[in-house]
């Protein structure tokens, strides 16, 4: 092994506390000056954690740093870009037995407030087709992101001062780019279901139409004409960039 | 660099993009980004760029370019790169010359090397590489440090020592940041002259310049630690060595590089960021007038 992959090694050992036998080719340094070091690049990367997850770090207190702490110390950062730090992070927590975190909703209000970084610093998509003709293809905006979450998340609110607790139905939470700033929307769960059907190739009609079949499955009477309109809403609105591909 | 000689620039940070951008006559000649802060980026952010790229040349300067480390050459993120650069007209990129890979995983800071010769090597083969990929000349510059890097055995050479040998086995330019230069006299009790004076101006295409926290806890026997933070308002001895720089420049027959005001954190109203850039831009004009 060269020297430098050696001193590559020993530096993340000794910024990130992840082998102490390898910082120890920093052992005859000064101590204030590794300490310099160790803080620089763990509270910078911290930083970005908690700026990303304010209602996180305010909810869980010190146990967010708990938390952050383990994931700098066990998980290398993968991206070059400090906007895409929190979405590594929450995809990790999402991986983490629930029972480690503060809270049985932390996981997915990080992933709540990491995905509305991501959709205010996204791409607009340019307009598709207009029409919601027979056979037309839903295209999603570029910004606009689907989540579904077990806690309501989505209503966390800068005066929120308990966590949320687990919904009876799932939130399926739309979060698109509108002038600028974030839109949040909770959808039907009915809406959500033709949103992830047409992702994932299906026209409008197959999409809604395998909906209101589910739902009659169940026993649940869904009104097509119903989840059309807000298609169009959300076009209208810029969650939905328009309706392309039509055979 | 010509039509940016003897000009000053400051670094287009999303917390005063909208003010900067709203001024009606800014004293500065151009505005520098970090590619990784908007390669990608839409909405306010990506705007307030395409705004300001109408407005000022654009200068870019990476943040994790990993000219140092061992990550493996990012091939679809140098397209990306030079897409970015095309688009704004960059005449040059400048990345750090530092780690900032470290052992498979992103520091997001900036790591000092050991002054080695295998670390030029590296450093070189790199910089020759992400030239070519590019299309574009490359600057390196130097980085602030806190403590000197372990040579694990191997010889160690001096900090000028080490940036020369880089920028010749790479064959490219320098980006000469004025305030580490002082940091760095400081935090290793060396002349700051003299550590400005052995570097290779000639290389120089661009300099950097910023405000430094003194860190008084130290007990090792330094009098004082400075750490780079982009935080401050810049010293007055570090105007006094890009006054030296300037000189150096004058007397060497070289161009005076633009001069790039950076302020990264705890920014202040616009109107001290432009005191500072009219007092750079005195220095400059003095040389000029020379």
């Amino acid at each position: 092994m060269s020297t430098l992959v050696e001193t590559e090694h020993a530096w993340r050992a000794l910024t990130l506390g992840t082998d102490d036998d390898a910082a120890d080719a920093f052992a005859d340094v000064d101590s204030d000056r590794r300490r310099v070091y160790r803080e620089l690049v763990h509270n910078n990367l911290l930083g970005v954690l908690k700026r990303a997850c304010p209602h996180a770090v305010r909810l869980a207190k010190d146990a967010f740093v708990d938390v952050a702490n383990h994931f700098l110390a066990t998980r290398p950062i993968v991206t070059r870009f400090t906007r895409q730090i929190p979405g590594e992070f929450t995809t990790w927590l999402m991986a983490q037995p629930s029972s480690t975190l503060p809270d049985a909703a932390f996981a997915e209000l990080c992933h709540f407030e990491a995905l509305e970084i991501d959709v205010l610093l996204a791409h607009t998509s340019d307009r598709a087709g207009a029409d919601l003709v027979a056979g037309a293809q839903l295209v999603m905006d570029n910004s606009a992101r689907l989540a579904v979450y077990r806690h309501p998340v989505h209503r966390v609110t800068a005066t929120t001062t308990t966590w949320p607790t687990p919904s009876v139905v799932p939130s399926v939470v739309l979060c698109f780019q509108q002038a600028e700033v974030v839109v949040v929307e909770a959808l039907s769960l009915a809406l959500g279901k033709v949103l992830l059907h047409a992702a994932g190739g299906r026209t409008v009609d197959e999409a809604v139409a395998a909906v209101v079949d589910e739902a009659a499955a169940v026993g649940t009477l869904v009104e097509p004409g119903l989840l059309r309109a807000q298609l169009v809403s959300l076009q209208r609105r810029g969650a939905v960039a328009g309706f392309g591909g039509q055979s | 660099m010509s039509s940016l000689s003897s000009t000053v620039g400051l670094g287009f940070r999303a917390a005063i993009a909208e003010a900067l951008l709203a001024t009606e006559a800014p004293p500065l000649a151009f505005v520098e980004v970090a590619p990784e802060n908007f390669l990608g980026v839409g909405g306010r952010r990506g705007r307030q760029l395409a705004m300001a790229a109408e407005r000022w040349p654009v200068v870019c300067h990476g943040l994790c370019g990993d000219f140092a480390g061992s990550a493996v050459v990012d091939d679809a993120l140098l397209n990306d790169l030079k897409g970015f650069l095309r688009r704004l007209g960059a005449r040059w990129y400048s990345d750090h010359l530092c780690f900032t890979h470290i052992a498979g995983g992103e520091s997001h800071d900036l790591l000092p090397l050991p002054f080695t010769q295998e670390a030029v090597d590296r450093v070189a083969r790199r910089v020759r590489v992400v030239a070519e990929r590019l299309e574009l000349p490359i600057a390196v510059e130097n980085v602030s440090a806190y403590l000197r890097t372990p040579t694990g055995g191997a010889a160690a050479m001096s900090e000028a020592e080490f940036i020369n040998a880089v920028v010749d086995a790479a064959d490219c330019g320098l980006l000469l940041d004025v305030n580490n230069v002082y940091v760095n006299a400081v935090n290793f009790g060396v002349d700051p002259v003299g550590a400005l004076l052995a570097l290779p101006l000639e290389r120089t295409v661009q300099i950097h310049i910023a405000g430094h926290h003194v860190e008084q806890r130290f007990a090792d026997g330094s009098p004082r630690l400075l750490i780079d933070t982009h935080g401050a308002p810049i010293a007055d001895p570090v105007y006094d060595l890009l006054v030296v720089a300037a000189e150096a420049f004058a007397a060497r027959g070289l161009p005076m590089p633009p001069v790039l005001l950076e302020r990264d954190h705890h920014l202040p109203p616009l109107p001290e960021l432009f005191a500072e850039l009219h007092r750079l831009q005195q220095i400059v004009d003095a040389r000029a007038s020379r």
